[in-house]
């Protein structure tokens, strides 16, 4: 006996047709929940305020981490800056007291300054210290 | 699940960020949407609650390890940021969260944007006197059609529990609805 092979279930004429139809107003139900409605054309705008407001975001992000960059750089130079005159600058230039009165005293002769006019570029401070020095024996 | 890591990697990847981005709104704004708004129901705070939801994804994406699949894991955001959203809002108006949604849910019959005829109502308003978690778990089981193991992953609760939550719901919403009719 030889075995035929073939499916001997059957389906109602147009069935398939039906049943997409039906499949997809049962999405539809399912998706407007059982008398939730929405905006007409909401999704489309939804989608649109969701990429802008996360464009936004990533806007934000990346001028923080050029900023912070920036901040990284410019801490760096100013602690290589600070490296090297601490450690490889010349000899800082000391001045002498002695120094820096012959700088004064020349410039009383260089520029013709009288005693008042001097005397009204210094401050109270100096002047008392002038003063004390001045009244020791 | 390759073609998933596939996805995943373009999001992560700031080159491809935007684009796959965009495409995973479209994909997924309109399932987020409505479960969103089953849970908070009404419109406005829904539309908050999904930008926020995808706001978060955006933000977090480079922390998705891939232990659940990206659908699971946007739904998990998508409830926790639904239930904040709730406790905020009723704690702002003072009042408990059950409280805020049983009268919102009072508030449908005069909302525009829900037309569902008298049954779907009075359904409506027996949900959410169900206590949160019952109340999402039917929500899940019976208007999405989810499986058990689905709402296991985004609830992150045995499958026993939401079992035992679904028939506790059904149980107590049809006593309330032959009390009703």
């Amino acid at each position: 006996m030889k075995y035929k092979k073939h499916n001997p279930f059957m389906a109602p004429k147009g069935y398939f047709n039906i049943l997409e139809e039906k499949l997809l107003k049962i999405t539809k139900i399912n998706l407007n929940a059982y008398g939730y409605k929405i905006p007409k054309n909401y999704l489309n705008e939804l989608e649109k305020e969701i990429i802008k407001k996360t464009l936004k975001i990533s806007k934000r992000r990346n001028n923080k981490k050029l900023k912070s960059s920036i901040l990284a750089l410019t801490g760096i130079a100013a602690s290589i800056t600070l490296f090297y005159n601490i450690f490889w600058s010349e000899d800082p230039i000391i001045i002498e007291k002695e120094e820096v009165f012959e700088d004064f005293v020349e410039s009383y002769y260089l520029e013709d300054l009288n005693t008042y006019e001097i005397l009204s570029m210094l401050d109270e401070n100096d002047i008392e210290t002038t003063l004390k020095y001045s009244s020791k024996p | 699940m390759e073609q998933q890591s596939l996805f995943v990697r373009a999001l992560k990847h700031p080159d491809s960020r935007d684009e796959a981005f965009s495409s995973l709104v479209s994909e997924y704004k309109e399932r987020l949407y409505w479960h969103i708004r089953k849970i908070v129901i009404d419109h406005d705070d829904a539309n908050d609650v999904v930008q926020n939801t995808f706001v978060k994804i955006h933000l977090n994406i480079e922390s998705f390890k891939e232990n659940s699949s990206l659908y699971t894991w946007m739904y998990r955001i998508a409830t926790n940021e639904s239930l904040n959203f709730i406790k905020t809002k009723a704690s702002k108006m003072g009042l408990k969260n059950q409280e805020w949604i049983e009268s919102l849910a009072e508030g449908l019959i005069a909302d525009s944007y829900f037309d569902g005829e008298e049954a779907d109502l009075i359904l409506q308003k027996q949900v959410a006197k169900l206590p949160e978690k019952q109340r999402i778990v039917f929500n899940m089981r019976y208007f999405d059609k989810m499986n058990y193991e689905s709402i296991s992953e985004i609830l992150e609760t045995s499958v026993g529990a939401l079992k035992s939550s679904y028939h506790h719901a059904v149980k107590k919403i049809k006593i309330q609805l032959r009390n009703e009719i």
